[in-house]
């Protein structure tokens, strides 16, 4: 967990700042001026600085330039921000020796990402050591959407023999909880509402156990007044992928705009659609959806879910419909509604049928396909 | 909400004469920077937490002071961080009779271009009359050190002081 020192004189500002970075998964240590943040540095080294500029006992500028003079100091990321928004602002900030400058115009979420990027968390490299996230998606409802990725989870756990988590991430009564049998305490909303801030350790204390393997965070049984900040999604999404090896997404049918700006972070997204026709238009509406959040057509891997005995649309016509290649064709089966009403999974139920086969091979096309 | 308008209900903005730029905040209690530049009650303008920079130098910082007051007559731009901070009821809610022309105005030691949004007849005379405004807003306004040309600011909006103006002209393209 990096550690961020944030000097600032205002009271107000630094709560906000502490309290964003905190929620972002980051250890915080505030300063009130420039002194005291030198004072602090000499004893603990920080993995960045967030300096103000306007600061009456010695100004950011100065406060720069002195925390460089110090060894091991020259290369420390020090991001300046201010009011002072002007571009010679910038320039002054730079030329004392900051990494980055960010007007105080910016959002605590902008600030945030900065900080990630300073500190080389978005990079190709630092998203390759994170664990893969697979994210099940439908604009409909009642294409089996949630029994398939909760089936997808436990057959991963088994057949790559490793813990894989489960996040239901619709806003309120989603069903993943009751489809393994289990009876989640705390939900996303209660990791959410913690005064810690968001990290692999701290959301190990909200899951639930699954005997696959499975380990669920739950979505809350009624909604909840606030709705999730965009940055403390995705710093759920990030813990989860410093944690697990392969961690499965339920995303709800309407999808918020927290939800939204983190589809691009996931390593694919299971398009489900049934063989009927809103459930096509809803799939093309999907892809196009996917596609404008920054979803690239390798990443989406669409599957088609036969949840009725009836035959319907053509695999071919869906195909030529959403044109793109069906990742999987998963057959109807009787069997999963008594699996689901009895809190077991059809995988484990009944590993034998052809529905369980088709969702064994599922799992492992999502991960040969990541690897 | 972005972390300047956390503390409210102070604004940050900078604040120029012909000699020196001031960065400061003004309490607001409830008004718009432009209604407490344009109150006509008053030529002083508090400000608090002002960093006070030369002209030639603007980035470097020569004092600060916890409280000072300005006086209005002897300012001759001020550039706000946003746009909606620039905006009077006036102009924010007139949306139907609204224009916009290019501007070119010149003040002691500055030279501004920008935005000037008109409501009804474009009349020279009648917008540099002082009214019930003595700031009017320029948006999206870039600011020429006449003596340092380098020296240039900007910001989604200035708010000019008409008292200051040397020289208006709408600039006419084609």
């Amino acid at each position: 967990m990096a550690h961020i020192l944030i000097v600032d004189d205002d009271r107000d500002i630094l709560r906000l700042m502490e309290f964003s970075l905190k929620r972002a998964g980051y250890e915080v240590t505030v300063a009130s001026n420039g002194p005291q943040g030198l004072e602090i540095v000499s004893t603990i080294t920080p993995d960045l600085i967030i300096a103000d500029i306007m600061m009456p006992e010695m100004t950011g500028y100065e406060f720069t330039r002195r925390l460089r003079e110090m060894p091991g100091m020259e290369s420390l990321p020090l991001i300046i921000y201010s009011a002072r928004f002007q571009p010679i602002d910038k320039q002054t900030a730079l030329d004392a020796g900051a990494t980055e400058y960010m007007p105080k115009t910016l959002t605590p979420t902008e600030i945030v990402s900065q900080v990630k990027k300073l500190l080389g968390e978005d990079t190709p490299a630092a998203q390759e050591q994170l664990g893969a996230t697979f994210a099940f998606f439908s604009l409909r409802g009642g294409v089996g959407l949630s029994s398939l990725a909760v089936n997808v989870a436990v057959a991963l756990a088994y057949s790559q023999k490793t813990p894989v988590c489960l996040t239901d991430l619709n806003p309120f009564a989603g069903h993943a909880g009751l489809m393994l049998g289990l009876q989640p305490k705390t939900h996303l909303q209660t990791v959410l509402s913690s005064p810690s801030p968001v990290s692999g350790p701290v959301l190990r204390e909200h899951l639930g156990d699954h005997v696959s393997g499975v380990q669920l965070l739950a979505s809350p049984l009624l909604p909840s007044p606030t709705s999730a900040a965009q940055n403390q999604v995705e710093a759920v999404i990030t813990a989860l992928r410093s944690e697990f090896k392969f961690s499965i997404l339920d995303l709800p049918h309407i999808p918020d705009s927290a939800t939204l700006e983190i589809l691009a972070k996931v390593t694919k997204l299971v398009l489900v659609l049934s063989p009927d026709m809103p459930s096509l238009q809803s799939a093309v509406a999907g892809a196009q959806l996917l596609t404008q959040a920054g979803i690239t057509a390798e990443q989406i891997a669409p599957v088609l879910n036969h949840n009725s005995p009836a035959s319907g649309l053509s695999k071919e016509i869906i195909q030529k419909t959403i044109r793109l290649p069906l990742a999987a064709e998963i057959p109807f089966e009787a069997g999963m509604m008594a699996a689901i009403n009895s809190g077991k999974t059809l995988v484990l139920h009944n590993p034998k049928s052809p529905t369980s086969l088709a969702i064994a091979r599922l799992a492992v096309t999502l991960v040969k396909q990541e690897q | 909400m972005s972390i300047s308008r956390l503390r409210q209900p102070t604004l940050t903005a900078d604040f120029f004469t012909g000699s020196h730029r001031f960065s400061a905040s003004v309490v607001l209690q409830n008004r718009r920077l432009t209604d407490i530049l344009n109150d006509r009650l008053t030529d002083f303008l508090h400000i608090k937490d002002v960093y006070v920079s030369r002209i030639n130098n603007p980035g470097e910082i020569l004092g600060t002071y916890k409280t000072a007051t300005l006086l209005k007559p002897h300012i001759t731009f001020v550039a706000l961080p946003t746009e909606a901070d620039g905006l009077s009821k006036e102009h924010k809610y007139n949306t139907f009779s609204k224009s916009t022309e290019e501007i070119f105005i010149t003040l002691p030691s500055f030279e501004i271009s920008g935005r000037l949004e008109i409501i009804g007849k474009l009349d020279l005379k009648a917008i540099l009359t002082i009214g019930t405004t003595k700031f009017m807003p320029i948006f999206q306004g870039n600011a020429v050190n006449a003596l340092y040309p380098s020296v240039t600011f900007s910001g989604p909006v200035l708010l000019v002081n008409k008292v200051a103006v040397e020289l208006f002209s709408v600039i006419e393209h084609g």
